[in-house]
């Protein structure tokens, strides 16, 4: 096949075959072509996942114990207790849904983020995509003038850092589904602008070069520029790139969100959201925490609260809840007690929305004892596990196989999965 | 004209960049023209920048998502020629009341999305007809209390979101009334009830990070002069702990010497110097271990004296923590008194 690789699933590579496509003849997007029934783009469910760099406590945040460093406060779903430190989340308990039973065998955080990224083991000369990738694949909607995929970098916070920052790679999936990188939220995308009025004139001049190389060298490296690029121009002539801009939110909105960078990123993901991107991640780094969890999470409690208290209610009087999971997580945990050490043992991760079941706990960690919290108890969640249940919740199939290189078939999520059934609905 | 025309094949820029201008420079959506069929009206849907999904992984239902698209009110007759047809996205579109006559005569439909349109009261009496509707979002239009009372015929309906519309407290009571478990957002009362929980626990938690302070503050007030005295009680009981140890070595060496001697003369006055040496070594290590331990607890005394104003200065700092979170809660409880 000379073409670039098309990632697309069997079924489909049949028909697009059948349709010509693939000998390039110009045919409108399959979907025109399709009947009805043979429609299997499904229904658009969107993710914004709040990802806290470098591991936080579970016994600091959703996970606490009695005697341990912080008390913890009943919150709007009776029997169900988080922190005191985060009082307005607490009140969103009827829309979260708190996963207490994380077991993810990794203690290192490249391996970790990896694993908790993509729900393969890092492994030698082979690449899984991420999740943010797999969503852009399956959710997003092709030549679209949005990216599919965007993510946020919150910045630090306090500078306790957890090794390397993991970057989503779409890997088999295609270079189209990487993400578009915001690195600041209050500037958005400070590139976009138009310098040239004879853009237009220029553009089709480097199209015309470059047209030739492409025939000539039709190599994924070629396609993953070329892709890149007119993602740009398209993104730049587009009016819904004003998603990007937060100024042209109401100044009431960017405070309710709090003034700390993390809470205008959660502000721009959810305008990025309304706008059509599928999948959001917001990174905030700096939470490993081995000075001591308890005196760093109450100084992030403020502003950590406010967020994801406020993204939650924002989306929900906007009827957008439904249809956005949010997720929050780390690479892992931290080790019962102060929390000074890495632990992927016994941890949790919270969702909230997404039309999946909300105001409730799933999973269980021992609850008294020399080392209260050390493990699980009940429903242990894998990273196969967890990363299954999250395609499932987006409305992706996870049956479904993708071709990496060599057309070696990779399942959506590892065929061991067990998904956490009593989240979906 | 639209995205969809670029073609699938093609990676070259020329093929994406004639697109997104051609894209770029449509205003108007293409006339409404009659669908013979089901996948004619699909072509047309999407040719308007629609999005047909799978609204459930196992069964037909078909989600039509017309966001960022360019369809008008006629354009939702395409509705006619499609089955199944469970859920309909058409935020932030050009529609208006008139095309609500269309989406009243989808009879499958469960969730509607109208929100930041310009349908008004008048258009809500065409969707009484729709008797599976469960979603019906219609945030930031001009519905108010009498497009409500219209909705009292959709006996299935389970979520209606009215944030930044004319709708009164008083209209959702009375939709209330009529269709038992409904659930309006925003729900003032519940919100309202949810601030002020959220606040009273951030009042708490002040309140003993306020206890906290001053006890951590009281204990660095009264260590601070100790620390001083502690200092030089520790320098003193460190001297004497290196007095006694040299005084232990010393004796060992002693013993040790005795010993050997003994060991080599064999006499009694040996042995008996080896076992008197042997005694005053015992006593004088005796000594150094418990000049040790005082040194120790000194240390120990010392420490708790210096650390308490660290421990003052990070509890007065983690406050500041716990007065935002009661700032921002009590904020937000005031937000509903004010009425916003």
């Amino acid at each position: 096949m000379s073409q670039p690789r098309l990632n697309v699933s069997r079924r489909d590579f049949a028909r697009l075959s059948a349709a010509g496509v693939l000998s390039g003849v110009s045919v409108p997007w399959f979907e025109t072509l399709a009947q009805a029934a043979s429609i299997r783009r499904p229904r658009g469910k969107n993710c914004i996942l709040l990802w806290m760099d470098g591991g936080p406590s579970q016994q600091h945040t959703f996970d606490p114990k009695p005697g341990g460093e912080f008390r913890s406060a009943a919150t709007s779903v009776p029997g169900i207790h988080i922190v005191e430190q985060l009082p307005q989340l607490a009140q969103c308990m009827n829309d979260m849904a708190i996963l207490r039973s994380m077991q993810t065998q990794i203690n290192d955080h490249y391996d970790a983020k990896y694993y908790l990224h993509t729900g393969f083991r890092r492994i030698t000369g082979f690449e899984h995509p991420a999740i943010g990738c797999i969503a852009s694949h399956q959710l997003g909607t092709p030549n679209d003038d949005m990216p599919a995929f965007v993510t946020i970098d919150a910045g630090y916070d306090i500078r306790n850092d957890g090794g390397r920052l993991y970057r989503s790679v779409p890997a088999y999936l295609g270079p189209q589904h990487s993400p578009l990188a915001v690195n600041e939220p209050s500037r958005g995308l400070e590139n976009l602008r138009q310098a040239n009025s004879d853009l237009d004139a220029r553009l089709e001049m480097l199209a015309g070069s470059e047209q030739r190389f492409a025939r000539e060298y039709p190599l994924p490296a070629v396609s993953a520029q070329q892709s890149a690029f007119n993602r740009a121009v398209r993104l730049m002539q587009s009016p819904r790139a004003r998603a990007f801009n937060l100024d042209a939110e109401p100044a009431s909105m960017r405070e309710a969100y709090g003034s700390h960078r993390f809470g205008q990123s959660c502000l721009l993901a959810r305008r990025l959201i309304e706008a059509g991107v599928s999948f959001v991640e917001v990174f905030h780094r700096g939470w490993d925490d081995h000075n001591g969890a308890a005196r760093n999470m109450i100084l992030r409690a403020p502003w950590l609260d406010l967020a994801m208290a406020t993204l939650i209610r924002d989306l929900k009087q906007r009827g957008m809840l439904d249809d956005t999971l949010i997720v929050w997580m780390g690479e892992f945990g931290r080790t019962p007690g102060d929390g000074n050490g890495h632990f992927s043992n016994a941890w949790s991760t919270m969702w909230a929305g997404g039309g999946i079941n909300t105001g409730l706990v799933v999973g269980r960690t021992s609850e008294r004892g020399r080392n209260a919290g050390g493990t699980v108890t009940e429903r242990p969640i894998t990273p196969p596990d967890y990363i299954a249940t999250l395609c499932l919740a987006l409305g992706i199939d996870i049956r479904q196989e993708f071709h990496a290189a060599g057309s070696r078939p990779m399942p959506v999520a590892d065929h061991a999965a067990q998904p956490i059934r009593e989240l979906l609905r | 004209m639209s995205m969809r025309r670029i073609l699938l094949g093609s990676v070259f820029l020329l093929a994406a960049l004639a697109g997104s201008k051609l894209h770029a420079q449509t205003k108007d959506a293409p006339p409404y023209k009659p669908a013979a069929n089901a996948d004619e009206a699909l072509t047309r849907i999407e040719e308007l920048g629609g999005i047909v999904r799978r609204a459930a992984p196992k069964d037909d239902a078909l989600e039509v998502d017309f966001r960022n698209s360019t369809v008008t009110d006629a354009h939702l007759q395409y509705f006619h020629s499609l089955k199944m047809v469970t859920v309909v996205r058409l935020r932030e579109t050009r529609i208006t009341d008139a095309g609500l006559v269309h989406l009243g005569k989808i009879t499958t439909l469960k969730r509607l999305h109208l929100e930041k349109t310009a349908v008004t009261d008048a258009g809500m009496q065409h969707l009484t007809g729709l008797k599976e509707l469960d979603f019906l979002n219609l945030f930031g239009t001009a519905v108010g209390d009498a497009g409500l009372d219209h909705l009292k015929a959709l006996p299935k309906l389970k979520s209606l979101f009215v944030f930044e519309t004319k709708v009164s407290a008083s209209g959702i009571a009375k939709l209330q009334m009529s269709i038992p478990g409904l659930q309006v957002v925003p729900d003032p009362v519940q919100d309202r009830q949810r601030a002020e929980a959220a606040w009273k626990l951030a009042k708490s938690a002040l309140d003993e990070a306020e206890r906290k302070l001053a006890a951590v503050k009281k204990d660095a007030e009264e260590s601070a002069p100790k620390a001083a005295q502690l200092k030089r009680e520790l320098d003193e009981a460190t001297k004497k702990s290196a007095d006694a140890k040299k005084k232990s070595d010393d004796a060992n060496k002693k013993w040790n010497d005795a010993g050997k001697r003994a060991n080599d003369l064999k006499t009694p006055e040996a042995k008996q110097l080896a076992a008197e040496t042997k005694k005053m070594f015992d006593e004088a290590q005796m000594a150094f271990k418990s000049a040790q331990a005082a040194s120790q607890a000194t240390q120990q005394q010392f420490q708790k004296a210096s650390n308490a104003k660290k421990l003052a200065e990070e509890a007065q700092k983690h406050l500041e923590s716990y007065r935002i979170l009661e700032e921002d809660a009590r904020k937000r409880l005031a937000s509903f008194t004010r009425g916003d």
